[in-house]
């Protein structure tokens, strides 16, 4: 039974993962991360993704202080906040954040703060999605490691494949 | 699948449209790459030049009428003047007659004293030719007035007697100068009788329409005063006017004589033409100056009134240009400005967009390939998978279909590349001999399934080693030998390379054959069986025997030549590529070099491709410092030739590398001989180059027969000489296959029976063989082995090594060590900095480099990394960001240089008694991570001193690649 749920729980990830990918969300560095993943470094994805939500609040934060500040938005900073956002964004393949970002870039060249707010809640609202989905995403996983290892201890297949 | 090349072909027909046929590469045609939107923006410039042109014509006629009305006005008014100060006079001189001719009695008039008196004030006058006075005679009064003055009264027109009337008026006062018409009656003729009974009814002075003047035979007018006897009362009628009627005074008004004087006296009276009419009767208008007939601009006149005083007469002055308005070249010109100002800012305009779309493209480019380098990297992840054969079917087309699509996004970057002015060449030693090897084993798949006779040849007059750019070149004849396995379904392709000069020689030697006898020429090459490669006729006859004795004859001499050569000249080479294939149509020849041309729609139907392959290989062979040009024949095949321009290599460059092509070409075969057995020069001629490479010396028989006459030489007598027989011997499967059984049996036999001296290895040579044909060869005594064409001399090396039985081991033994070294093993005990700002980022490379085995560091900013990196440190890599606040890349990277610098110099100083070999310890591979490829090329990468770089976000299999760039050949080196 147990066995079963197993495959239960990674055909949900599977699913999930499809769905995000679908939906522009994720793109295939995500699936690159996963790669790095290994017996070595079992936790790599959640480790890094957690790193990213931790930074990315503190950026969205930052950017929110920024724009509220009716008289004087610091354009600039706004711009290097956001480099750094589009920067982690892309690495961990979360893509439709880092396009968020570049729009919102381009609206913080121009000075435009209408388009500014507009594309900070934007931001937001992906963020939020994406931090639920990932949540998902790996609660799935985790349930599908407490299977997998009351069933089989031995290390995963198909995990590190030396020809990627 | 099916519905994605369907899409790809729509895109390429769609982009056939759009470009065109516009041959040239100039940026306004790039601009405008639909000819619609040129030819619109070209006809706006005209219209807008032209507009300008209308404006300033248009002002300028403005101007020209001004002037013209300006010009008439004022003759008008000068001619009414003069006219009117005449008119006046004459009206004196009728007052001066009445006062003195009736009102005293005697009269004090007589016709000397009016002579006298008019001809002393005919400066009063200037306009009349003359004045007179008529009395009026009623007919009761005749008898009495022609006895008092002696003569009788006559008529104008036959100056005779006149008849009898009611009324008569002749003259009897005249100034000298129409002294003639005394005595005429004034009333026989028409105009002046009418005049005359308007003047007296009006009082007023009169005029005549314009007529003939009696002898002048100018034009003219009459005007006529009429002359009351007594007082007349206040307000007379005319009854009461006719009545008192006494005489009339009349001149004559010379008027072209007039206008000609008022006009001579005026300036710019040249350019303009000047007529007089009388318009008294609307419809038909009396001309009294200028010229009817005369041609001139009537396009624009002017037309004043003129008051001569007769108030029943009209006049009108028309006035008009002589000549057409000249052309106003200030407008002419202006406009033309306009216009090639107009279209330089739109070639400007198209240049910048030119660079504006080859960034795009550059950009977008990118943007494709990071999605399709997941798409492949998938697909070869589902390959590893247990799947159907069908589903692996499925999987691997898709892959070949994701290559194919990458291969062609880099072929675009390539170009927008060079359109940008971003790709620059290498210059490294590389030997051409094994690139045209590389490519030949590419097709040699497809060529072999096709039956097409595949084929490379390489002058021996071209050096070993040339510098230049391998890649490039590779990619020329990749894409030139590509097109043709594409086009050609049998015969043969053939890669020449010749040096320039060499390839001149022989052209000339052609030309010079065929400008001699053309027709026999062309009726020859009809009938003949062709001398190229596969007997098949080719559309350039370069590599005909013709071509081939030439070669040979200079061969002979080649090697020393080369020898002693100047060590860095440029080399210039000829490089052909023909085929047999379906070349290419007449009228689809000009667009050839143009991208995403191919001949026609239908062939990216059939055959697939985009076209732009040319088009890149043109720009690349330009340049490389060279040309491209083609022949084709529809139906019989197309030969494409360019050169290019390499330098010679120097001396000690040449000796490393052979050493390490040493390694690839093993050369054990010094002193083997071997005997080609092949009818086709050409072909034989590739053959003995291979072998010849190999150190083989060959000898060429034109069959089988020949060849047992060779062999039966040394089996039967010969055996005591020094040279021994050949070793090998090789023979062409269509040279065979015809049968030529009896003679294959005699040479079997021979071998059977011991013969020879040593027997010779057999070797079939074929492009395609069955596993029938297969069986016949081997029973024929082919069980050596069939080597498959096309030819290449690693392959022909192996083949021979297997056949002759030497060397191998040493191969073995390098495969083995290549294959040991593993991903994990390469950079397994490394240490490796990570600078980035961005913990995400840092924290993936980090996983990234330890899944390789390396240790790895981080530091948040260029000011930790040059902390960790004060020498002496650890690391065997550092990999840098390049955008980061306060210290970016760039800077971090030169800091570290300088620092390297001062501790090599350092050290340097210490150890100069040990020697100069420890110079520049010290320098850490630096690689850049940047996410944009067209901004931080590698070039400022390298300018910067930077060694390298990863495109972020880094995928596992490239950043393996570059780092391994920086260990593995120092780890062969050291292992071997």
């Amino acid at each position: 039974m147990l066995g079963l749920s197993v495959e239960q729980l990674r055909a949900d990830m599977n699913r999930l993962l499809a769905i995000l990918f679908h939906q522009g969300v994720l793109d295939e560095q995500f699936l690159q991360l996963q790669q790095l993943q290994d017996e070595s470094s079992p936790n790599f994805v959640s480790e890094v993704v957690t790193i990213y939500f931790h930074e990315s609040e503190k950026l969205l934060r930052n950017l929110r202080a920024l724009l509220v500040d009716k008289e004087l938005s610091d354009y600039k900073k706004m711009g290097i906040h956001l480099n750094q956002l589009m920067g982690s964004s892309s690495s961990i393949g979360a893509q439709r954040l880092r396009n968020v970002c570049a729009a919102f870039r381009a609206a913080s060249e121009l000075n435009n703060r209408p388009g500014c707010l507009r594309a900070l809640e934007l931001l937001e609202y992906e963020y939020c999605y994406l931090k639920n989905k990932l949540h998902e995403f790996f609660q799935i996983e985790q349930q599908r490691m407490l299977a997998a290892a009351v069933r089989y201890p031995a290390p995963q297949q198909h995990r590190n494949n030396p020809q990627g | 699948m099916g519905e994605k090349r369907q899409g790809c072909h729509m895109m390429t027909v769609r982009g056939n449209e759009a470009v065109g046929t516009e041959r040239k590469h100039s940026a306004l045609l790039h601009y405008c790459s639909n000819r619609g939107v040129l030819g619109i923006s070209i006809l706006l410039m005209l219209f807008l030049s032209k507009n300008i042109y209308d404006h300033m014509d248009d002002e300028q006629q403005k101007r020209r009428k001004e002037v013209l009305v300006g010009m008439c006005d004022q003759r008008a008014r000068m001619l009414q003047d003069q006219f009117s100060v005449s008119v006046n006079h004459v009206h004196a001189l009728a007052i001066l007659v009445s006062t003195f001719h009736f009102y005293k009695n005697p009269s004090a008039i007589d016709q000397e004293t009016f002579a006298e008196y008019t001809a002393r004030t005919a400066f009063e006058r200037p306009l009349l030719s003359g004045v007179a006075y008529a009395q009026r005679i009623l007919n009761s009064e005749r008898e009495e007035f022609e006895r008092q003055h002696g003569w009788t009264i006559r008529t104008m027109e036959e100056e005779e007697p006149s008849p009898i009337r009611d009324e008569y008026a002749p003259v009897i006062f005249s100034q000298e100068t129409v002294s003639y018409i005394e005595s005429l009656d004034m009333m026989s003729g028409e105009e002046d009788r009418g005049n005359i009974l308007r003047a007296r009814a009006t009082g007023k002075a009169v005029l005549t329409s314009p007529f003939r003047l009696l002898n002048s035979h100018h034009l003219g007018v009459v005007l006529t005063f009429p002359v009351y006897n007594s007082k007349l009362p206040p307000n007379p009628t005319v009854l009461e006017r006719i009545e008192a009627t006494a005489g009339y005074l009349g001149g004559a008004f010379d008027v072209e004589s007039l206008v000609e004087n008022l006009l001579g006296q005026l300036s710019g009276n040249q350019g303009i033409a000047v007529n007089v009419y009388d318009v008294t009767k609307s419809s038909d208008r009396l001309i009294m100056y200028g010229h009817q007939s005369l041609e001139r601009d009537m396009s624009l006149k002017h037309v004043s009134r003129l008051d001569f005083g007769d108030p029943f007469r009209r006049h009108e002055m028309i006035c008009g240009y002589l000549q057409e308005a000249p052309t106003s070249w200030i407008a002419l010109t202006t406009s033309f400005f306009v216009f090639v100002i107009g279209i330089l800012e739109l070639k400007s305009q198209a240049e910048a967009a030119d660079v504006a779309k080859s960034q795009f493209l550059a950009t977008v480019s990118h943007e494709i390939r990071t999605p399709m380098n997941g798409i492949l990297g998938m697909l070869q992840l589902l390959l590893d998978t247990e799947l159907s054969s069908t589903q692996k079917d499925f999987a691997q087309t898709a892959e070949a279909c994701g290559e194919v699509l990458i291969t062609l996004i880099n072929e675009v970057l390539d170009r927008a590349k060079i359109e940008a002015h971003r790709l620059e060449l290498e210059a490294v030693p590389f030997d051409i001999r094994s690139i045209l090897d590389d490519v030949l084993s590419l097709f040699s798949e497809k060529s072999r399934q096709k039956g097409v006779e595949l084929a490379v040849f390489v002058s021996d007059k071209v050096p070993e080693v040339v510098v230049g750019d391998p890649g490039r070149f590779r990619q020329v004849i990749t894409n030139l030998v590509g097109n043709s396995v594409k086009f050609t379904e049998q015969g043969h392709i053939f890669v020449q390379v010749l040096l320039a000069a060499q390839a001149k020689s022989v052209m000339d030697a052609k030309t010079e054959i065929c400008t001699n006898g053309e027709s026999e020429c062309k009726v020859q090459s009809c009938i003949q069986h062709y001398n190229t490669l596969s007997g098949r006729q080719a559309a350039d006859d370069r590599s005909s025997w013709e071509t081939y004795k030439h070669l040979g004859d200079e061969s002979g001499d080649a090697s020393t030549t080369v020898m002693n050569g100047d060590t860095s000249h440029s080399v210039a080479l000829m490089v052909c590529v023909e085929d047999t294939g379906i070349g290419i149509p007449e009228q689809a020849q000009k667009r050839v070099f143009t991208p995403f041309m191919q001949a026609d729609s239908s062939t990216s139907r059939n055959y697939g491709g985009t076209g732009i392959g040319l088009s890149i290989s043109n720009c690349l062979v330009e340049l490389m410092g060279g040309q491209m040009d083609f022949k084709s024949r529809p139906q019989i095949g197309s030969t494409f030739f360019f050169t290019v321009e390499f330098r010679s290599c120097e001396n000690n460059l040449i000796i490393n590398l052979e050493k390490s092509l040493s390694d690839d070409l093993p050369n054990p075969f010094k002193g083997i001989k071997a005997l080609i057995v092949d009818g086709k020069p050409v072909r034989a001629a590739v053959t003995k180059y291979h072998l010849k490479r190999l150190g083989i010396q060959a000898q060429t028989v034109g069959s089988i027969a020949k060849a047992v006459a060779v062999f039966g030489k040394y089996g039967s007598s010969l055996i005591s000489r020094d040279e021994k027989p050949p070793d090998v011997l090789l023979v062409e499967k269509d040279l065979w296959i015809p049968g030529e059984e009896y003679d294959m049996m005699q040479l079997s036999s021979w071998r059977k029976n011991g013969h020879l001296y040593k027997l010779p290895k057999m070797v079939l040579l074929a492009t395609n063989i069955t596993v029938a044909e297969c069986e016949k060869a081997k029973a024929a005594g082919f069980e050596d082995t069939v080597i498959m064409k096309p030819l290449r001399a690693s392959m022909v090396a192996t083949c021979l090594q297997q056949v002759l039985g030497i060397g191998k081991k040493r191969q073995h033994g390098k495969d083995l060590l290549n294959r040991s070294i593993g991903k994990s093993g390469l950079l397994s005990s490394k240490k490796f900095l990570v600078v980035d700002d961005n913990v995400v980022n840092r924290r993936v490379a980090a996983g990234a480099l330890k899944k390789f085995g390396a240790e790895v560091h981080c530091a948040a900013s260029g000011q930790e990394a040059l902390k960790l990196l004060q020498i002496p440190h650890e690391f065997s890599a550092c990999f840098m960001d390049i955008q980061m606040p306060e210290m970016d890349g760039f800077q971090a990277t030169t800091l570290i240089r300088e620092m390297e610098r001062r501790a090599n110099a350092h050290v340097n100083r210490e150890c100069t008694t040990e020697g100069e070999a420890r110079k520049g310890e010290w320098h850490i591979p630096i690689l850049a991570m940047t996410a944009d490829v067209i901004h931080a090329t590698l070039e400022k990468c390298l300018k910067i001193g930077m060694d390298g770089y990863v495109s972020k976000p880094f995928q596992e299999k490239s950043l393996y690649e570059a780092v391994a760039k920086f260990f593995e050949p120092k780890d062969t080196l050291n292992t071997s």
